[in-house]
């Protein structure tokens, strides 16, 4: 649970989480945590993304493709997005 | 109370309005408006009656209220009455005081309301609202924060009140969220009375011993009871030293409207009992996109109340 999030490793929504949408943007609520976390245009993209279970470079690849941002950058705040959601109970790992 | 009470169906005739529906009582409810509408069946009917001491299933929300999976409750209030939500149609009450005591609607009014739009699918919101224009406002908040008082000055001003409380919202309407009109009725602690000029005598005490009164307004008689479209919600946050001792009004970000609004569902809890957070988590957003949401932070004063209104009507207008 405490390694580090790589690139193969495949991510999925939690369970047990509520979520609501304003103007486009995604809020999410942990319920066991009882933290709230409002995602950005790009979190919310990542968050829908995340309805079909896929590696966190399947994730990578689409933004990058769909953005045409630069890759190490998308890669790391990918990486840096679903990081927080893990710890918040949000996003499970496997 | 032993005694099993005959259950008097009403005429239809004497049907009542509360919340969008047809409401059928076998108890005086002074405070809501005669049903106007169509010739339906009534939607909720209220009996009298006896009450099983356990619902089969029940879960302890509190040692008052008895709550089960299917969606039925159990309310115990030592001295005034019981009353069991059997099904989103039904409510059982077994009195332990007068039929006509206003202690027993205070909570008809208060949390079977709020469970009754739990099970009926509307959301309730802890809030009390008033009609400016043709639009509703929702003051929210928690118990003692002000709501009705303000809720009641803004009524002093001609604006007509909807809902006191306990504020049911449809927010899957096809327009956008409306509030469903309650009855023109507000509680008052008497010395908020005082500061809008009505005087406590001759009203009706809200619970015995309780300094707060059930009043009914003037206007009761053109109480309007057409679906009111939500434009802004202001969540009242208490201070005790708001910056320069003013109020202040400050929109809120998406994140900090859904945050806000979240802690005012009322009885959520055992909403949640009834599998109902995700839905209701959902209808956050469904509110809070379309209504304007604030934050009202408010002194403790009530010589404030007077330009807390005219602040709020200059906004909501």
């Amino acid at each position: 649970m405490s390694e580090v999030l790589k690139l193969a490793h495949k991510v999925s929504r939690a369970p047990k989480h509520l979520a609501t949408e304003v103007d486009g943007n995604i809020i999410l609520m942990s319920v066991e945590k009882g933290v709230y976390c409002g995602l950005d245009d790009i979190g919310s993209d990542v968050w829908r993304r995340l309805a079909q279970p896929q590696s966190v470079a399947a994730i990578c690849d689409a933004l990058i493709a769909d953005y045409h941002g630069e890759r190490e950058q998308i890669i790391a705040d990918v990486l840096e997005l679903l990081t927080a959601l893990r710890r918040q109970g949000l996003v499970d790992v496997g | 109370m032993s005694a099993e009470r005959t259950a008097m169906e009403s005429e239809a005739a004497g049907d009542l309005y509360l919340c969008g529906w047809r409401l059928r009582s076998a108890l005086p409810l002074p405070e809501l408006a005669p049903w106007t509408g169509d010739d339906r069946q009534p939607d909720l009917t209220i009996r009298t009656g006896s009450i099983p001491a356990r619902l089969d299933g029940a879960r302890d929300v509190s040692p008052l209220l008895q709550v089960t999976p299917e969606k039925q409750a159990r309310l115990s209030i030592d001295g005034v009455a019981t009353y069991w939500l059997r099904n989103a149609g039904e409510v059982i009450i077994a009195p332990q005081m007068a039929d006509d005591s206003p202690d027993i609607r205070t909570f008809l009014f208060g949390t079977i309301l709020g469970l009754l739009c739990h099970s009926r699918g509307l959301f309730p919101l802890h809030a009390s609202s008033v009609r400016i224009g043709d639009r509703a406002i929702a003051i929210s908040g928690m118990s003692g924060a002000g709501k009705s008082t303000l809720a009641a000055a803004l009524t002093r001003r001609g604006h007509a009140l909807i809902s006191d409380d306990v504020c049911a919202i449809d927010p899957a309407a096809p327009g956008g969220p409306v509030v469903l009109p309650a009855f023109p009725r507000v509680k008052l602690w008497d010395d908020s009375l005082a500061a809008i000029g009505i005087e406590s005598a001759g009203l009706t005490a809200n619970r015995l011993g309780q300094r707060k009164f059930y009043f009914r307004f003037n206007e009761a008689g053109s109480f309007q009871a057409t679906p009111a479209p939500l434009k802004a919600i202001y969540l009242l946050a208490s201070s005790n030293a708001p910056l320069a001792g003013r109020s202040e009004i400050e929109t809120l970000a998406p994140t900090l409207r859904i945050i806000g609004l979240h802690a005012q569902i009322y009885r959520k809890r055992t909403a949640a009992i009834w599998g109902l957070e995700p839905e209701l988590f959902k209808a956050l957003g469904r509110i809070a996109g379309p209504v304007d949401v604030y934050r009202l932070t408010r002194t403790a004063h009530l010589d404030d109340l007077a330009a807390m209104v005219g602040r709020i009507e200059a906004h909501a207008a």
